[in-house]
């Protein structure tokens, strides 16, 4: 069934809208909070008392007061509509974790007062915005499990400013957080890459974090390297070596880790990459289907992270951030 | 814990804005606990105490109720609702951590802000309502805006009122009233003063050292003059000795008189808590949900309990006929007592029967009596004895007005003359800045008529054979200066003295007209309103019209409100550069080039000669000068002159 195009006003399409984006008026929805309906009966009753005993002075207080949620129902409308969000953005995180979406509003015209943002079942965010400036607003989800989040539709409310009702607009704002795996502490079979290097050096590795030497440090080298305990005591800068020769790249691969669960695998080798990261080691990632060559930093980090995230998920191809 | 520690004093201090008014209602044990919980709640955010627990609230609150179920007696009715509500506010504090309780909190107040309204009626008490929702209101937005100011809370509510008063007029206007009340359920008041059933010696003594306003009445010509602005109130048909009791029902009029001197005006009635309404002697019609009955009394259907307006028609000069059947009781006396006064009556009634005189001449025998015999009008009688017509008449010799007129009539029984005692008030004070006489307690007032053949009904008042000046000039006037209460003794009248009679005489005024417009506003007066506007509330055509009257005025005035509201700010309407700026945006941006948020003037315009070279050259122009306006100190009126032009004759779309 297609709506007409006078209905699609009242019943605003439920697929994704694009930003920047300013809230009309018509996508706003407004009901009596449960303060409000408080309210409205004990409005009921003074005007009955008012008619029960003719009494005009309630009439008037009983009026002025209707009158004022009448009014504090159009403020409500008012402080919503106009809000521009600008642009969305988010950093990757490690499931159970709460994912961060940051949002750049910013209002035209006048000021807004206690603008709430969340999604369904989430923490609210509540902030003012201010006048012609972005104002920065972070709304928190929790995530439960790996791969590509997508935190539902946003929902930007406020009850302000009698608290007597609550208008609230519901945004399907297409944003997606990617969710690593959790890490998880575990055993690790870490093998050299044949392709490059030695074999026979390949088979001395059994760890990663052995200490082989500390040499002499040279401009360039990874802080987290450098040997704090020898500079303590009064010695020069030294950075600490691994087992690992220049080359010779550690490789993690599927069957690096001996548990049969896939998600527990992924965990322990989220972990593995993380401690490889930490170490600024070089090391590369197989898993099936996905080949990720040996590197370094951050960038390479995400890319192997990402990998673990996305494994045999079905919307892999999605572009995401 | 923190918004309770940050909205504790905004919500006690609007509890007490609120309370403030009934605190003279209230028992002093109410206002002690008041005071105890709220100065402890601000100790203890002060010094970072913790509230009290569940348990000790719940005692509290238990202790509470019951302190008002044995001072008040009961749970229910009078005055313990305001107690209750006094109670709860001074719980409320303790248990404010939630947004729902700050929210709760501020519904008290202004729950309790409209208890006050049903205690007093007056201008100033209208004033301070508005002041107490002000300040409610502001609280409560401040519970909703936590990281606001309270200055901007007090802003908003401001706003938000001030925008509600044309709705609320409108409300109050066109809402239908009805007459009478719902249910009409009792309501203890706490004793107004005023007349009663009946009427003891020494009642209107007291009465008369009352400062309250008993109505007013407000004229449209000219005013009565003072000898006949006597306002008829109770009629008082049975004699008990020294006291008298309106007796009998009497029964509805059925020819309504007609007479000379009309007068038509509205009387703007104080609560009373009794059904007779006051009117100038003799009222001819009914005016609201009331009767006049065969004596020219007035009766309400209902006890008087709020103030209301009533508009009347009386004629000062009168004929009521012949003496009916039942008013023969207008005769009789008790048993026995009195005897002199009743010897004296039978000799004055066998000499005048003898002489073939009238029964006017043996009323004007009496009044004789009165003047030549050193009686003395006091506001301070001795007690009488236990035949106290007698004792009055020819020991004491001293009384107030109530004194004479029972003395008077009880001798005109006597004598065989129907004579009946009235109650009301006579004279009232006029205003220099409106046409009205506001009649006070202290001008009660009580009187004798009696039935004479040819005349009907006539008012014979025995206080003016003592004392004319007190219905020439006034009580002030008539008594002497030490027994007066304070407020009625002018004492020394210097500069300061007038200067404050003539701001309470405006006060006064002002007073009237509030009580005539809002105060005295009935289902009368909204008839006569809507009927005006062909709008008749008689017929079920008329409600439905004025419904959907009410209905599409209140969508107006929002649609109003909203194009107010959602209108462009005051900073684009104050900055004229601005405002054309903005004209110039929307005008390319109908031609197909909008702006993006993110493009100052000069990527804007970049933009657009890159697009459409036809528009470069005027688009370079009017951006430059508009920076020039905008960007530097160069800007003057002349330029902005230029550039408003500049917009208005720029069309992109040709």
């Amino acid at each position: 069934m297609k709506k007409s195009g006078r209905l699609k006003i009242f019943f605003p399409r439920k697929t994704s809208i694009q930003l920047p984006h300013q809230l009309h008026w018509r996508r706003i929805y407004i009901l009596p909070t449960a303060q409000g309906l408080l309210f409205i009966v004990i409005l009921i009753g003074m005007l009955i008392g008012s008619i029960n005993y003719s009494n005009n002075l309630g009439f008037l207080l009983t009026f002025l007061l209707g009158s004022m949620t009448f009014i504090s129902m159009l403020h409500a409308i008012r402080n919503m509509t106009g809000i521009r969000i600008i642009s969305s953005g988010t950093e990757p995180v490690f499931a159970e974790e709460a994912a961060v979406f940051e949002f750049y509003v910013c209002s035209e015209k006048y000021r807004r007062f206690a603008i709430s943002f969340s999604y369904k079942g989430e923490k609210e965010t509540i902030r003012d915005i201010a006048l012609d400036t972005n104002s920065h607003i972070n709304v928190h989800a929790m995530t439960q499990k790996r791969g590509r989040f997508t935190p539902g539709p946003l929902v930007i409310s406020s009850r302000y400013p009698m608290g007597l009702f609550r208008a609230w607009v519901v945004l399907p704002i297409h944003t997606a957080c990617t969710v690593y795996p959790k890490p998880l502490a575990g055993q690790l079979n870490l093998g050299a890459d044949t392709s490059s290097g030695d074999d026979e050096n390949g088979k001395e590795i059994t760890g990663v974090d052995d200490f082989k030497e500390l040499r002499p440090y040279q401009p360039g080298d990874p802080l987290q390297r450098i040997s704090w305990k020898a500079f303590s005591r009064g010695l020069d800068l030294f950075t600490k070596l691994f087992v690992g020769k220049a080359g010779s790249a550690v490789c993690l691969t599927w069957d690096s880790v001996a548990s049969m669960n896939i998600e527990k695998k992924l965990s322990i080798l989220t972990h593995g990459i993380l401690k490889l990261h930490r170490m600024n080691l070089v090391y590369g990632l197989t898993l099936p289907g996905e080949f990720i060559d040996q590197g370094s930093g951050d960038a390479h980090k995400h890319r192997c992270l990402k990998a673990l995230a996305m494994f045999a998920l079905p919307d892999k191809k999605d572009e995401i951030v | 814990m923190k918004s309770f520690d940050k909205n504790m004093v905004p919500m006690i201090g609007a509890l007490v804005i609120a309370i403030a008014p009934q605190i003279p209602h209230l028992k002093p044990w109410i206002v002690g606990w008041c005071i105890l919980l709220w100065g402890y709640m601000l100790m203890a955010v002060k010094y970072g105490w913790a509230g009290p627990g569940r348990i000790t609230r719940f005692i509290l609150t238990v202790a509470g109720f019951f302190g008002v179920a044995i001072s008040y007696g009961k749970i229910i009715g009078g005055g313990s609702f305001v107690g209750l509500l006094a109670i709860m506010a001074g719980l409320k504090p303790l248990e404010t951590k939630t947004h729902r309780d700050q929210m709760i909190t501020a519904f008290i107040a202004y729950f309790i802000v409209i208890t006050s309204l049903f205690e007093s009626e007056t201008l100033a008490i209208t004033l301070y309502m508005f002041f107490s929702v002000f300040v409610t209101t502001g609280v409560l937005i401040h519970v909703n805006h936590p990281s606001g100011r309270l200055k901007e809370s007090a802003k908003q509510s401001a706003k938000i009122l001030l925008q509600a008063i044309p709705l609320m007029l409108l409300l109050f206007f066109l809402f239908p009233r009805i007459q009478g009340s719902l249910w009409g359920f009792a309501r203890q008041h706490t004793a107004t003063t005023g007349f009663n059933d009946s009427l003891n010696m020494g009642d209107i003594s007291k009465l008369v050292q009352n400062n309250e306003n008993a109505f007013r009445a407000e004229f449209s010509g000219d005013l009565p003059k003072p000898e006949t602005r006597y306002w008829r109130g109770i009629v008082l048909w049975r004699c008990e000795g020294a006291r008298w009791h309106v007796g009998i029902r009497a029964p509805q009029l059925q020819v309504p008189i007609s007479g000379a001197q009309p007068y038509e005006y509205s009387v703007i009635l104080e609560p009373h808590n009794k059904k007779w309404l006051f009117a100038l002697d003799l009222p001819a019609n009914e005016p609201g949900q009331s009767q006049l009955l065969d004596d020219y009394s007035l009766r309400l259907r209902y006890e008087l309990r709020h103030k209301q307006r009533f508009y009347l028609k009386s004629y000062t000069s009168y004929n009521t006929g012949k003496l009916k059947p039942w008013e023969r009781i207008a005769l009789k006396l008790p048993a026995q007592g009195n005897k002199k006064a009743r010897e004296l009556a039978h000799t004055w009634a066998s000499e005048s029967r003898s002489e073939a005189r009238t029964d006017e001449q043996i009323v004007e025998t009496a009044l004789n009596y009165f003047k030549e015999n050193n009686f003395i009008y006091t506001l301070n009688p001795p007690l009488l004895g236990s035949n106290p017509i007698d004792d009055f008449l020819f020991n004491k010799k001293q009384g107030f007005c109530e004194h004479f007129a029972s003395a008077f009539a009880f001798l005109m029984r006597a004598a065989g003359i129907p004579a009946r005692v009235i109650g009301g008030y006579l004279g009232g004070k006029t205003n220099p800045y409106g046409n009205y006489i506001l009649v006070r307690q202290s001008d009660a007032h009580v009187w004798v008529e009696v039935w004479l053949k040819g005349k009907g009904w006539t008012r014979v008042d025995p206080t003016y054979a003592v004392a004319p000046s007190r219905i020439e000039q006034g009580m002030e006037m008539a008594v002497p200066a030490d027994e007066l209460p304070d407020f009625l003794s002018s004492g020394q009248r210097g500069v300061f003295i007038t200067f404050r009679e003539q701001i309470r005489n405006r006060w006064e005024a002002i007073n009237a007209q509030w009580d005539s417009f809002f105060i005295g506003y009935s289902s009368d007066d909204q008839k006569s309103f809507l009927s005006r506007f062909g709008i008749h509330l008689e017929t079920l055509k008329g409600k439905i019209k004025s419904l959907l009257a009410v209905l599409s005025l209140v969508i107006l005035s929002g649609i109003l409100l909203s194009a107010g509201l959602f209108s462009k700010t005051r900073a684009s309407r104050k900055d004229p550069i601005q405002r054309i700026y903005l004209k110039f945006c929307s005008k390319l941006a109908k031609a197909g080039f909008p702006r993006r948020a993110d493009q100052g003037p000069r990527d804007y315009a970049a933009e657009i000669g890159r697009k459409e070279r036809r528009l470069k050259e005027r688009v370079d122009e009017i951006m430059d000068v508009y920076i020039i306006l905008r960007y530097t100190r160069r800007g003057n009126d002349k330029i902005l002159n230029k550039f408003g032009l500049l917009v208005n004759r720029f069309h992109p779309g040709k």
